[in-house]
């Protein structure tokens, strides 16, 4: 008993004389803060919590010592910040502006920030990155796609993935490589898009880039996606007979045209859509054998392994995380956009705004050290990433193809799509 | 007024002392939730015609900014134009529909909501779905800061005048006359109270309130689309806040704006990073609480629980002298 308290009391003493030399020459640096704003609860609260999953994947990886062909995954933190950790602090936009915007106040001020990122939905990303701008605080956004994000003349913000109308851009150099390849000459578009901002966005783009590319606009249709019927509409588009028809819906209006093209036999060259409902599981399973030779854009596919083998890796990781849940468009961005700060923090050797802001700037990473289809991340004079592309998918045999850009396709394009079975 | 003194002197050393963002960002949020719910208030409280689609008041001068602004005018205008707009808005919508009774009125506002809703949507000079993005500016001409302390002083003033409007609306014969349509319609009109013309006044100046309120936000958010202004989901959140602080009382709309942003922004603040949603859990529990327990909201418990306490002394005093005689 006596022996036991004398150890103690002489373990205490050791440990009080110890604890001021203790932490000096050995102590970690401290922990770098990225605050991330996401829709964590509200209707977009799924693809918020995968968003949260991705980013702490990159934050691991980053602060781990595993490498893979990425930048700045393995290297123990940032080995010009002394090997400092980065910590991603969460807060929660519930997919409101406003309260992004609170969200986006709590992060910079409560929890010291150094830079932001987020924030999924279009409309919250512009409220949070406008208290950034405020602020003076460098703010990356991985994963919104409205063009007029980055047309707001502000100096702190900086967008990886590509806007809609790039990716609706992508459809007419498509056309123009099927143009060149295969001697397929589209000319009559009709395009059908929800009402909302994700279909009326698309289509306005995708009506510029028409005119601008020599195409002719047969039907402009806008609809309201709640709607549960679309006879009328199918009819118009019937009516005039267009090669290609541009589709912007989520599922349960994209299977409602899809039904209504194959029951008025509404035959174009090719259907192509813009993601959304067509690449929901549900629309291959619901449309079976109809679903054959639709085309889709996407932002990413696992096919991309084809480039930088990290991707299958990385889905590993993610799935073990996720519930089994595969990578996806929103996920792989997210999680380069992590990347893309921490390769700016760490050149930039500094925590403050200003440099940041200027290593950012001069981020140049190569597209096969990302997981995604892009040429390269380099950001232009309004922070938009100019490397950006989509790709373009095509269901065949129940399956999502990739078929476009031709350095990532891994199957030809079947064109035009079958006809209708009935 | 006591009260209204305190909050004012209270609002104006937060917003000259208190630095911290966060804090100041819910103090002007509950002053504007508090503004709103009054305006809701005035027609669903004194009138008793529960609306369910007050946010379209609140577009309207949210709008309004969004319009002046992207325009190159001064937001200055937004509020006189948001004003006219809303009146008119409330005047033309409530024509037809504040004769309706009970829960009639409350499902035309949602269907008036609802078609306002989808014009906001199609109409490309309102923005359509996208909405806009008011360019960051400062200064009293641009009616936008950089630092939190105007907007509170602001929404202060708004808060003040309305309060002031509505002790004012308790005293005045437009008062009197709503509470006595409220109670019986029938024998009010009976003593000669035109029903549609009164409640179609307090309708306009719920509204005109409500408009202010919206350019307001409009300026401290910089951002204006139609799900974060005028869907149901605002309208309900308004209804919420008046319903859960007390219906047709001076302070309701307050309390229920402090419990709304105290659980609803607050409470999302410190919670909503882990993504659990503990937040909305714990607001809807208290609602349905309070609907359960005291549908008169909790100013209206309050006022209950004094009155009851005040007739049992009287009860005890009365007793106690009939016990010594």
């Amino acid at each position: 008993m006596l022996a036991r308290r004398l150890a103690l009391a002489l373990a205490t003493a050791l440990t009080l004389t110890a604890l001021p030399l203790a932490p000096t020459g050995a102590a970690d640096p401290p922990d770098i803060v990225i605050g991330s704003v996401l829709p964590l609860t509200g209707a977009s609260a799924q693809t918020g919590a995968a968003l949260r999953t991705a980013q702490l994947l990159a934050q691991d990886l980053v602060n781990g010592h595993v490498s893979y062909p990425l930048p700045m995954v393995g290297k123990s933190g940032l080995p010009h910040l002394g090997h400092a950790r980065i910590k991603l602090v969460f807060a929660d936009s519930q997919g409101k502006p406003d309260q992004a915007r609170a969200a986006a106040e709590q992060l910079i001020t409560q929890e010291h920030a150094v830079a932001l990122i987020g924030c999924y939905t279009s409309s919250t990303t512009a409220t949070a990155s406008q208290v950034a701008e405020r602020y003076g605080i460098p703010f990356l956004n991985p994963d919104s796609s409205a063009p007029s994000l980055t047309t707001r003349g502000l100096k702190w913000f900086f967008r990886t993935t590509p806007s809609d109308a790039t990716f609706a851009d992508n459809f007419f150099q498509f056309f123009g490589d099927l143009k060149r390849t295969k001697k397929i000459d589209v000319k009559k578009i009709a395009i059908v898009g929800e009402d909302g901002l994700f279909g009326a966005g698309a289509g306005d783009a995708e009506e510029q880039l028409a005119k601008k590319y020599g195409y002719t606009i047969v039907s402009r249709i806008a609809y309201t996606a709640t709607t549960t019927e679309v006879n009328a509409e199918v009819q118009k588009v019937k009516a005039a007979a267009p090669d290609v028809i541009m589709m912007a819906s989520y599922l349960p209006d994209a299977l409602l045209f899809m039904r209504g093209f194959k029951d008025q036999s509404v035959q174009p060259q090719a259907i192509m859509a813009q993601d959304a409902g067509f690449i929901d599981p549900n629309f291959v399973r619901t449309e079976g054998k109809d679903a054959e030779g639709i085309f889709t854009r996407e932002v990413f596919s696992l096919d991309i392994k084809h480039r930088n083998h990290a991707v299958p890796l990385i889905n590993q990781l993610f799935e073990l995380r996720f519930s089994g849940k595969p990578l996806d468009g929103n996920t792989a961005r997210d999680f380069m956009g992590v990347l893309v700060l921490a390769d700016a923090l760490d050149r930039a050797g500094s925590t403050k705004p200003d440099a940041i802001r200027t290593a950012l700037q001069k981020t140049n990473i190569p597209g096969n050290l990302t997981l995604m289809p892009w040429k390269n991340i380099q950001f232009d004079a309004s922070g938009q990433n100019q490397g950006g592309s989509g790709i373009i998918e095509q269901i065949q045999d129940g399956k999502y193809e990739t078929v476009w850009p031709f350095d990532v396709a891994v199957s030809a394009p079947i064109w035009p799509m079958p006809a209708w079975k009935h | 007024m006591i009260a209204l003194g305190a909050i004012v002197a209270a609002g104006l050393v937060t917003a000259l002392s208190v630095r911290d963002a966060v804090a100041l960002d819910l103090v002007f949020t509950l002053l504007l939730y508090a503004v709103l719910g009054q305006s809701w208030n005035w027609i669903s409280g004194y009138a008793g015609n529960i609306s369910f689609g007050h946010a379209i008041f609140f577009g309207c001068g949210a709008y309004a900014s969004a319009l002046m602004v992207t325009h190159g005018l001064s937001p200055w205008l937004a509020i006189p134009a948001g004003a006219v707009a809303a009146a008119a808005l409330a005047i033309v919508t409530g024509f037809p529909t504040l004769a309706l009774r009970g829960h009639y009125f409350s499902i035309a506002t949602i269907a008036v909501a609802a078609i306002v809703d989808a014009l906001v949507r199609t109409q490309p000079w309102l923005g359509r779905a996208t909405g806009f993005e008011l360019p960051i500016a400062s200064g009293w001409a641009a009616l936008q800061f950089a630092d939190k302390g105007p907007y509170i002083v602001l929404a202060l003033v708004l808060f003040t005048a309305v309060q002031i409007a509505t002790i004012a609306l308790e005293r005045s014969r437009l008062g009197y006359y709503l509470r006595a349509l409220r109670a019986n319609h029938a024998a009010a009109a009976a003593v000669g109270i035109d029903e549609r013309s009164w409640k179609l006044l307090a309708f306009a100046w719920s509204a005109v309130i409500a408009s202010c309120a919206g350019v307001l936000y409009a300026q401290y958010t910089l951002f204006v689309d139609p799900p974060s202004t005028i869907a149901l989901g605002v309208s309900i959140d308004i209804a919420l806040i008046g319903v859960v602080g007390g219906i047709g009382t001076l302070w309701g709309p307050a309390v229920g704006a402090l419990v709304y942003v105290v659980l609803a922004k607050g409470v999302a603040l410190e919670l909503g990073g882990t993504g659990k949603g503990y937040d909305l859990v714990i607001y809807g529990a208290i609602i349905c609480v309070i609907a359960a327990l005291r549908p008169h909201g909790i100013v209206g418990a309050i006022v209950d629980g004094l009155r009851r306490r005040r007739g049992a002394l009287e009860l005890g005093a009365a007793s106690a002298t009939g016990g010594a005689a």
